[in-house]
C-alpha cells in the first residue's frame, strides 16, 4: 500500500538545516553546496544580516546570516556552516548553525504555512512537511532573494 | 507530427542573422575595393561568393525576399560581367550595390529584433509576413529604380518579380511554414514557389545550384550565350565559403568565453598561493615546476584574452556607410580610410566606443568638414578625407579620427563658449590656445552656427568624453586652423581587468579604480602650513597646490570609527588618496596604501551597492577580498553630509560645493581691503551702494561713529572689528594719520537698517564661477576663499554681519 502511495504522490527532496535550535529546510534543487565557512570578509554599513562576502573557489558569494534575518537570537554562532544557492547571476551563502540530512518527503505531507507563525519567519517559507519526527519548515530562497534586492 | 522546436528556430535565426550581417560586411568591403579598383577579378569573385551565400542562407531560413533580390542582383552582376564592355563597377553600380547591401543590413537589423518566442510572432503568421510587406516596396524601389537594371530585356521579368512577391509572397510563406512544420525541418522555399510562380528567378539556385532546373528567364538567357561558365561560377561560389569557413574559425558562445576567462583567472590565483608555497618549501625541483607552471598559465592567460579580442575593424568598417549617407545628405565629397582595422580591443571596450565614435564621425562630417565651395575657395582637394586610424600603444589602444577639414577656430570656440555661459572673458584672457579648444567638451557647449538633425544639439562632445572617461580612457584633440583636426581616443585593451589602488581601512580592503585616482599625498605628523588636514566649520580640508580639497574619512563613512579628530598631532602620517569623480575631486582619508594590481570586478548583490558605497567586489591575488568602493556614491554622500551637517547654519545664498560647477550661476563679489592682512570680499548682493564720504562729515559719538547720509543718520562700522581687528575709532585714526580727507564705505544693510562699512580700500568687481572654497578657518565670519588673478581673497558671511549688528558695538 505505502509503495502505491509514494507513486501517487510525488516526493520531494529537501536538505535540512538548523537555525537556533529550530529545523528548517530548502529544497535540494535550489542549492548547490554546502561547506564550512572559513573566512567572511565584512561590509560596512551593510544590513546587520549581511555576514559579509565569503570567497568560494574565486566566486564570490555574498553570506547572509538567517539568524539575524530571522531576528532569532543575538548569540552569534562562531562556527557557522553554510549553504550555497545560486539565485540568478549571484551566489548567495546562508549562514546556518548546523547542517541536518537530505530526506525525501512526500508531497501530501505539505502544508501552507498556518497563520500564527510570526509573519518575520513566515514571509520567507514556502510551507510545512508534517515529517513523522518533525514539523519541517522549508524556505523559499526567491522570497528570501527578493526581500534582499527590494 | 512533432513541430520544430521554437528555441530551435530561434538559434537557427540568431545564426543566420549573424551570418548574413558577417557575409554582408565582407561584400560591402569587396564594393568598397571595387570602387576604388574596378576592375579587381578578385574583389568580384569575392563579392559573387558572399551574395551567393547570402542567397542560399537566405532560402534555408525561408527569408525569400533577401533570396530573390541577391539572386537577381547577382544574376545582373554575372549578365554584365559577361556582356559589358566598360568596366561594370562604375560609380552607378557602386552605388546600387551599396544600397542593396544596406538594405540587406537593414532587412536583418528588422529581423533581428522582433521576438519569435512569443507567439503572435511565429515566424510563420505574421512577422515575416510583416517583413515581406515592407520589404515589397522596397524590392520594387531597388529592381524597378536602380540603374544597373538598365538592359531593357531584363525589364520585363522584374517587374513581374515586383508586384508578385508582393501579392503573393505573404500569405504564401504562412501557409509554406505550416508546412515546415509538419516535414520538421525547414525546408527552402521552393517546394511552395516553385509551382506558384515557376517564373520566379528567386528561388531556385540556391539549393539546386547543379541542377539545370533553375533556368528560369534570365537565368536562360544566361544559359544560352555562356552556359558552362554560369555553372562554374555557382559552383565556386557555393563552395568555396562553406568550406573555408567551416575550417578555419569556430563560432563559440560568449558566456563561454567569459566563464573560461574567469576560471584562467582563478589558475592565476591557485598559482600565486602556489608560488608562495615553493618560496616557504625552498625545493629546488618543486620551484622549477612551479615557474614552469607560472610561465604556461601566464601565457594561458595572454592567449585567453587575445580570444576575446575582435579587431576594431568590426566597427570601424560600419562607419563607411554612416559616412556614405551623410555626405551624400550634406553634399559633401568624402573619402573615407580605416588603417589598422586589424586592431585587437575587448568587446566590451569595442561595444562601448561604438556611440562615442559614431558622434566624432558625424561631427567631424558635419562640423569639420567644408562645404564644397569653402573647400574650392581655399584651394583644397575636392575629396575630403577622413580617417580612422588605430593601434595599440603603451598598453592602450589608440584610436585617431583625423579629417582634413577646417580645423577647430580657438577665437570662435572661446566666443560661443562665452556665449554660452561655460566660461568667461576673464577665464578666456588666462588660457591657452589648447585649453579654450579642449572648451568644446565643456558641457552645453555646442559650436554649431546651425543646428543641425545630424548633430550641434548641444550634447555631444562632453557626453564623448564623459564615456570614454568612464571606460578609463582619454579623448585628445589636436587641431590646425584651416588644415584640420585629430581626435585621439586613448582607451583601455580590456574592461574586465582594471587596474585599482588596494588601500586598508579599519582593517578591510578596499580597491580604488586607477582611473578615478589622480595622487596619493602623504601628510606626515608634524608638517606645518599648506600641508597639513585643516578644518572649516568642522569639515577637513587640505591645501593642494593653493586649492583647497574637501576630505572625506573612509573610517567615518564606514562607521567604524563615530569621532576623529585629524587636528590633534598624530604619530603616524595620513594617507589621502586624491579622487576624481566626473567634475569633483576630494581626498579620501585611508588607513594604509597597500598596493597597485590588476582586479577583475565581480559584480555585487544590487541591495549591497544600495549603500552607495561599493561597485563590486573583487578577489586578490592571495584569496582576499576587496570591496571597490564606489568613488561616484562616496562624494554625493560626503556632499550630502557637508549640506545637512556642518554647513547648515551658514545659509550663504550661494555657497555649496564645488562640484555641479556648470549649474552655477556667475557670482559677483565686491573685492577690497581692510586695515588687516589679505584681501576680502562681499557678495554683491548684500552691497546696496559703495559711498565716500567726507571724514568731517563724520560724528564720534564714544566709540561710536555716524555720518549723514541722504538725511538719515548712519552708523559706521569698521569690518576689521567683525573679524576681531581693529575697531572703527582706531580705523578712522588711520585713516586721519594718512591725511585722506575722505573715507570708503560700503552701505549694506543689517536689521533693515542702513549702515556703512569701512574699508580701506575697494579694489573691484569680480565675477566668477569659482565657489568660495571651504577655508581652514574656524570663524564664522569667513565663508570661504576664492582666488582671482593668484590673489587668495576670504569672502565674508553677510549672515555673521546680522549676528554681529551694530547693537554689539552700542
Amino acid at each position: 500500500m505505502s509503495e502505491q502511495k509514494k507513486s501517487t504522490h510525488k516526493l520531494t527532496q529537501l536538505s535540512t538545516f538548523w537555525v537556533a535550535n529550530r529545523l528548517y529546510a530548502f529544497d535540494v534543487t535550489e542549492v548547490q553546496e554546502v561547506v564550512r565557512v572559513v573566512t567572511t570578509t565584512p561590509i560596512p554599513k551593510a544590513p546587520c544580516y549581511v555576514a559579509g562576502l565569503i570567497n568560494l573557489r574565486g566566486q564570490i558569494a555574498t553570506a547572509i546570516g538567517l539568524r539575524e534575518l530571522f531576528g532569532l537570537s543575538e548569540n552569534k554562532n562562531e562556527d557557522p556552516m553554510s549553504v550555497v544557492c545560486k539565485i540568478g547571476d549571484y551566489l548567495v551563502s546562508f549562514l546556518v548553525d548546523e547542517i541536518g540530512d537530505v530526506i525525501e518527503v512526500s508531497e501530501d505531507l505539505f502544508e501552507y504555512s498556518p497563520p500564527t507563525i510570526d509573519i518575520s519567519i513566515r514571509q520567507y517559507m514556502h510551507g510545512v512537511y508534517k515529517t513523522p519526527g518533525d514539523i519541517l519548515s522549508v524556505l523559499d530562497i526567491h522570497k528570501i532573494f527578493n526581500f534582499l534586492e527590494q | 507530427m512533432s513541430s520544430i522546436e521554437p528555441s530551435h528556430i530561434e538559434q537557427l535565426r540568431k545564426d543566420f542573422i549573424a551570418e548574413s550581417l558577417e557575409l554582408i560586411e565582407g561584400a560591402l568591403a569587396c564594393i568598397e575595393n571595387l570602387e576604388d579598383h574596378p576592375r579587381t577579378e578578385a574583389h568580384a569573385e569575392e563579392l559573387f561568393r558572399c551574395l551567393h551565400s547570402i542567397k542560399g542562407n537566405s532560402n534555408l531560413i525561408a527569408s525569400n525576399t533577401i533570396a530573390a533580390v541577391a539572386h537577381t542582383l547577382e544574376s545582373l552582376l554575372y549578365f554584365r560581367k559577361e556582356s559589358s564592355q566598360k568596366p561594370i563597377y562604375n560609380t552607378d553600380t557602386i552605388q546600387a550595390l551599396f544600397k542593396t547591401f544596406h538594405w540587406f543590413q537593414d532587412i536583418l537589423g528588422r529581423m533581428e529584433q522582433m521576438d519569435l518566442r512569443a507567439p503572435q510572432l511565429d515566424m510563420s503568421a505574421c512577422s515575416n509576413a510583416e517583413i515581406l510587406y515592407n520589404l515589397q516596396e522596397k524590392i520594387n524601389h531597388v529592381l524597378c529604380h536602380t540603374d544597373y537594371l538598365a538592359p531593357s530585356y531584363l525589364m520585363p521579368q522584374d517587374q513581374v518579380l515586383g508586384p508578385r512577391l508582393a501579392k503573393e509572397t505573404a500569405p504564401a510563406l504562412t501557409s509554406q511554414q505550416r508546412k515546415h512544420k509538419d516535414m520538421n525541418v525547414p525546408q527552402p522555399d521552393n517546394v511552395l514557389l516553385q509551382d506558384k510562380k515557376p517564373a520566379n528567378p528567386a528561388e531556385n539556385n540556391a539549393t539546386t545550384a547543379s541542377t539545370p532546373t533553375p533556368s528560369e528567364n534570365m537565368a536562360k538567357k544566361e544559359a544560352d550565350s555562356k552556359p558552362q561558365l554560369a555553372e562554374q561560377f555557382i559552383k565556386n561560389a557555393k563552395g568555396t565559403p562553406l568550406n573555408s569557413s567551416g575550417n578555419d574559425s569556430l563560432r563559440v558562445p560568449i558566456s563561454r568565453l567569459d566563464t573560461i576567462m574567469d576560471l584562467v583567472g582563478e589558475l592565476v590565483l591557485c598559482r600565486n598561493q602556489i608560488l608562495q608555497y615553493a618560496q616557504v618549501f625552498g625545493e629546488d625541483r618543486f620551484s622549477n615546476v612551479c615557474l614552469e607552471l607560472k610561465h604556461v598559465s601566464s601565457q594561458l592567460q595572454d592567449e585567453m584574452m587575445k580570444t576575446r579580442m575582435q579587431p576594431i575593424g568590426n566597427i570601424t568598417s560600419k562607419f563607411s556607410r554612416i559616412v556614405r549617407d551623410l555626405s551624400q545628405k550634406l553634399d559633401k565629397k568624402i573619402k573615407f580610410k580605416v588603417e589598422g582595422a586589424d586592431t585587437g580591443v575587448d568587446r566590451t571596450v569595442l561595444e562601448a566606443i561604438k556611440d562615442p565614435l559614431t558622434h566624432l564621425i558625424r561631427n567631424c562630417l558635419d562640423h569639420g568638414i567644408e562645404t564644397k565651395e569653402e573647400r574650392a575657395r581655399t584651394s583644397k582637394p575636392e575629396v575630403a578625407t577622413v580617417m580612422i586610424n588605430s593601434f595599440h600603444e603603451g598598453g592602450m589602444v589608440v584610436v585617431d579620427i583625423t579629417d582634413d577639414g577646417r580645423g577647430i577656430n580657438p577665437e570662435k570656440v572661446a566666443a560661443i563658449a562665452i556665449k554660452r555661459g561655460v566660461v568667461t572673458q576673464h577665464e578666456i584672457d588666462h588660457m591657452s590656445e589648447q585649453q579654450v579648444i579642449e572648451l568644446i567638451f565643456a558641457p552645453g557647449f555646442s559650436t554649431a552656427e546651425q543646428v543641425s538633425d545630424l548633430s550641434g544639439r548641444g550634447v555631444g562632445m562632453d557626453v564623448v568624453l564623459t564615456n570614454i572617461e568612464k571606460l578609463g580612457g582619454m579623448v585628445d584633440v589636436q587641431t590646425q586652423l584651416g588644415e584640420g583636426t585629430t581626435m585621439r581616443l586613448k582607451l583601455p585593451l580590456t574592461l574586465a581587468i582594471v587596474p585599482a589602488l588596494i588601500t586598508k581601512s579599519a582593517g578591510a580592503l578596499f580597491a580604488i579604480p586607477q582611473v578615478m585616482l589622480e595622487e596619493l599625498v602623504r601628510v606626515e605628523p608634524g608638517s606645518q602650513g599648506s600641508h597639513q588636514i585643516e578644518y572649516l566649520q568642522g569639515a577637513p580640508v587640505i591645501r593642494l597646490r593653493g586649492k583647497l580639497l574637501p576630505l572625506i574619512h573612509l573610517n567615518q563613512v564606514l562607521e567604524t570609527e563615530t569621532e576623529i579628530n585629524l587636528t590633534e598631532p598624530k604619530d603616524e602620517s595620513i594617507n589621502i588618496a586624491i579622487l576624481k569623480a566626473e567634475d569633483t575631486s576630494f581626498g579620501l582619508i585611508v588607513d594604509f596604501i597597500e598596493d597597485t594590481t590588476d582586479i577583475v570586478v565581480k559584480p555585487m548583490m544590487s541591495f549591497l551597492k544600495k549603500t552607495q558605497l561599493y561597485s563590486g567586489a573583487t578577489i586578490l591575488g592571495n584569496g582576499s577580498i576587496a570591496l571597490t568602493l564606489d568613488i561616484m556614491g562616496l562624494a554625493t554622500l560626503a556632499h550630502r553630509e557637508s549640506k545637512n551637517g556642518h554647513r547648515s547654519d551658514i545659509s550663504g545664498p550661494d555657497l555649496k560645493k564645488e562640484d555641479r560647477h556648470e549649474l552655477q550661476p556667475h557670482q559677483e563679489y565686491l573685492w577690497f581691503e581692510i586695515f588687516r592682512n589679505g584681501t576680502y570680499a562681499l557678495s554683491l548682493d548684500t552691497v546696496e551702494r559703495l559711498e565716500e564720504i567726507e571724514l568731517n562729515a563724520l560724528s564720534k559719538v564714544g566709540n561710536q561713529v555716524n555720518a549723514v547720509y541722504r538725511g538719515h543718520v548712519l552708523p559706521i562700522l569698521s569690518i576689521d572689528e567683525f573679524l576681531g581687528g581693529i575697531s572703527i575709532v582706531e580705523a578712522i585714526q588711520k585713516i586721519e594719520e594718512r591725511n585722506s580727507s575722505k573715507i570708503s564705505i560700503i552701505v549694506s544693510q543689517i536689521d533693515q537698517q542702513d549702515v556703512g562699512l569701512l574699508v580701506n580700500q575697494i579694489r573691484d568687481i569680480i565675477s566668477t564661477k569659482k565657489q568660495a572654497n571651504s577655508h581652514p578657518n574656524t570663524q564664522k565670519a569667513i565663508l570661504g576663499e576664492i582666488i582671482e588673478q593668484e590673489e587668495i581673497i576670504s569672502v565674508i558671511n553677510p549672515e555673521y554681519l546680522q549676528v554681529a549688528s551694530p547693537q554689539k558695538a552700542s
